[in-house]
């Protein structure tokens, strides 16, 4: 009987040093991820002098903060120097009329009313902003841009400040569980690099992990094309929404995504999407072709969009015929954009005008590589391509017939883009769509405080950045607003913890 | 019957400790200077990871002129990078540096793919 006990005992013993013990941590504000985001709460929490903690899946800061070019604002000190004249109620009258009122009117307003502080706020600590600028031409001059063209700048001025002033950071630690008592939410669970339990105890938690476009199963469920490829950085798969889902959060707008048009089906980010010559994106020039305003047609050759329609747009069309499709030009279009230049080139990073000496070269690489074709008929390029041969001909005879009367009675596309398709070779560039990020999430109110299926606040839940849905109806809309992504996430960083200092007493 | 079950546990976990630090073989520079898995591992039958505090014991905090590298890509950019003080905030020593296995550039694994430097 005692060596059984003494048996029993040692086991036991050796589990229970062996096994995982747990961590337990007290703070007043738990921030879920490291991103734009979250690095902003981070600073903000401590500012107001309330205790905080981050926890960061990744082994290194920033997600896709370390992509962002610029932030939106409006009526910003460096607006009003160039007298740009957007503030808060035009943006809000045009924002909902685009979104036809099917988004958050309340929470648009007051975040849009907080945009130009939080550009001095942010320089305040650190960040640098070198002009406010607009993708478009004539377009809405919102986009204010970090030193150096990236977000990294702020990720590295937050998050040193953050530690600086005491914040504790603890990456490689992913939050699996919010700790829910008595219908609030206390903490969370997280998972150390060890595999270790951490129970971190808090008066308030601020999810910021991203949203969800590298989760291929959410993706599927709930964006329209179930083939969305997504660039930005790893990591961002829906952790954020699973547990606010599992606290009772009504999710919203969870069909949309920050729209990014047409890429080269099957390449590599890296591969074709970076400055012209000066990375590794090898085949920009021939996403640049992709995207210039000539015909493009669905997977089966029928024409689909006004091919100078605004990326959201673009990507709207080619969503309704399963989120792909080709460019399709002939000889002549092919040797203006050697001989005259591509006319758009593509968002910096291929110059406008620049002209495509290395076509054949580079055309060649994308044959090989599946997402160039190359025919003497359009009848061979059609069976190259899988295209019904009967389609594309209708949508090359009509646009040769467009061209001719130099009026698109199809699309009404300005006239001065009208390419005939007549002189073989033919060419087809094939295109998917991509994302930057999704931006469907948690129901928020303009306090960025978590809301359930009855409309009711979750107390102690907040949500920021694409965690946070509400903004957006059925398309991404930059074209009348640049960096709202980015600015959402960064201003509901700063926000979010202000009211959680004012529900503690603490201001 | 039990009893037989129960007893095989405490020999399951030391086998398999055992089998997991033997895989694991000391390389480079630490293995010319006679390193052994206590000098990281503070212990000789490793389960996990050594502290971030053994690189550092040796190595400091990298904060000084080891801090600046010259980063290449693939179409002859050339940059200078404050390595370890880099956007990418505090990350632990052994996400690039391995002892027991090649050494990796993690800014590549994460975003920007096509830098090339050596990595000790």
């Amino acid at each position: 009987m005692i060596k059984l006990k003494v048996l029993l005992f040692s086991v036991f013993f050796i589990i229970s040093v062996t096994s995982y013990a747990a961590q337990t941590i007290d703070t007043d504000v738990l921030i879920i991820g490291a991103g734009a985001g979250g690095s902003t709460a981070g600073v903000s929490a401590l500012e107001q002098g309330l205790g905080a903690v981050i926890v960061e899946k990744m082994p290194a800061v920033g997600g896709s903060g370390n992509y962002m070019e610029g932030t939106f604002a409006v009526g910003s000190y460096m607006q009003l120097q160039d007298n740009i004249g957007v503030n808060a109620e035009k943006q809000f009258k045009t924002v909902m009329d685009f979104h036809h009122w099917r988004i958050n009117a309340d929470v648009l307003n007051e975040w849009l009313k907080r945009t130009a502080s939080t550009i001095e706020w942010a320089e305040k600590h650190g960040v640098k902003f070198e002009r406010v600028m607009t993708a478009f031409v004539d377009g809405n001059r919102t986009w204010h841009m970090f030193e150096g063209g990236h977000g990294s700048s702020l990720i590295k001025a937050f998050n040193k400040e953050f530690l600086d002033k005491g914040g504790k950071l603890y990456t490689e630690t992913p939050a699996k569980k919010l700790i829910f008592k008595d219908g609030k939410v206390v903490g969370a669970i997280a998972e150390n690099a060890d595999g270790e339990e951490v129970i971190i105890n808090a008066k308030a938690v601020i999810v910021a992990t991203g949203g969800f476009p590298c989760n291929k199963e959410m993706i599927a469920k709930y964006l329209p094309y179930a083939g969305y490829l997504y660039a930005g950085a790893a990591g961002r798969d829906g952790d954020g929404i699973r547990m606010m889902e599992a606290v009772g959060a009504k999710l919203v707008n969870m069909n949309v995504v920050m729209q990014a048009g047409l890429w080269l089906k099957d390449v590599d980010t890296n591969l074709q999407f970076g400055v012209d010559g000066r990375s590794s994106a090898k085949y920009v020039r021939l996403l640049a072709a992709l995207n210039q305003p000539y015909l493009k047609v669905s997977p089966k050759g029928a024409r689909v969009v006004d091919e100078t329609q605004s990326l959201e747009y673009t990507s709207n069309a080619f969503e309704g015929v399963g989120g792909e499709g080709f460019a399709v030009f002939d000889e002549n279009t092919k040797n203006e954009m050697i001989n005259a230049g591509m006319k758009n080139g593509y968002f910096g990073m291929v110059e406008r005008g620049q002209k495509f000496d290395n076509f054949d070269k580079l055309f060649a690489e994308g044959e090989k590589m599946g997402f160039c074709f190359k025919a003497n008929t359009l009848d061979e390029l059609a069976k190259k391509t899988g295209m019904d041969p009967k389609l594309l001909k209708i949508s090359t005879d009509r646009m040769n017939a467009m061209y001719a009367a130099k009026y698109d009675d199809q699309f009404y596309k300005d006239p001065k883009w009208l390419r005939p398709i007549d002189k073989g070779p033919f060419y087809a560039i094939k295109g998917s769509l991509r994302m930057y990020s999704t931006t469907g999430g948690a129901a928020v109110n303009s306090n960025f405080q978590v809301t359930d299926t009855n409309g009711a606040v979750i107390p102690g839940l907040y949500a920021i950045g694409q965690d946070a849905g509400g903004l957006y109806s059925d398309s991404y809309d930059m074209h009348i607003a640049e960096g709202t992504a980015s600015s959402w996430a960064i201003n509901g960083g700063r926000f979010a913890p202000m009211h959680i200092a004012q529900t503690l007493g603490k201001k | 019957m039990y009893i037989k079950v129960v007893a095989v546990l405490p020999f399951l976990f030391l086998f398999t400790f055992l089998a997991w630090a033997e895989n694991e073989k000391i390389t480079g520079l630490h293995l010319e200077n006679e390193l052994t898995c206590s000098s990281c591992h503070l212990t000789d039958t490793p389960v996990k990871r050594a502290g971030q505090q053994a690189c550092i014991d040796c190595h400091g905090d990298m904060q000084d002129d080891h801090n600046v590298v010259v980063l290449k890509n693939v179409s002859g950019y050339e940059t200078k990078s404050t390595i370890h003080t880099s956007h990418a905030g505090q990350i632990r020593c052994t996400l690039c540096h391995s002892m027991h296995k090649p050494s990796v550039l993690y800014c590549n694994e994460g975003c920007h793919h096509t830098w090339q430097i050596n990595v000790p």
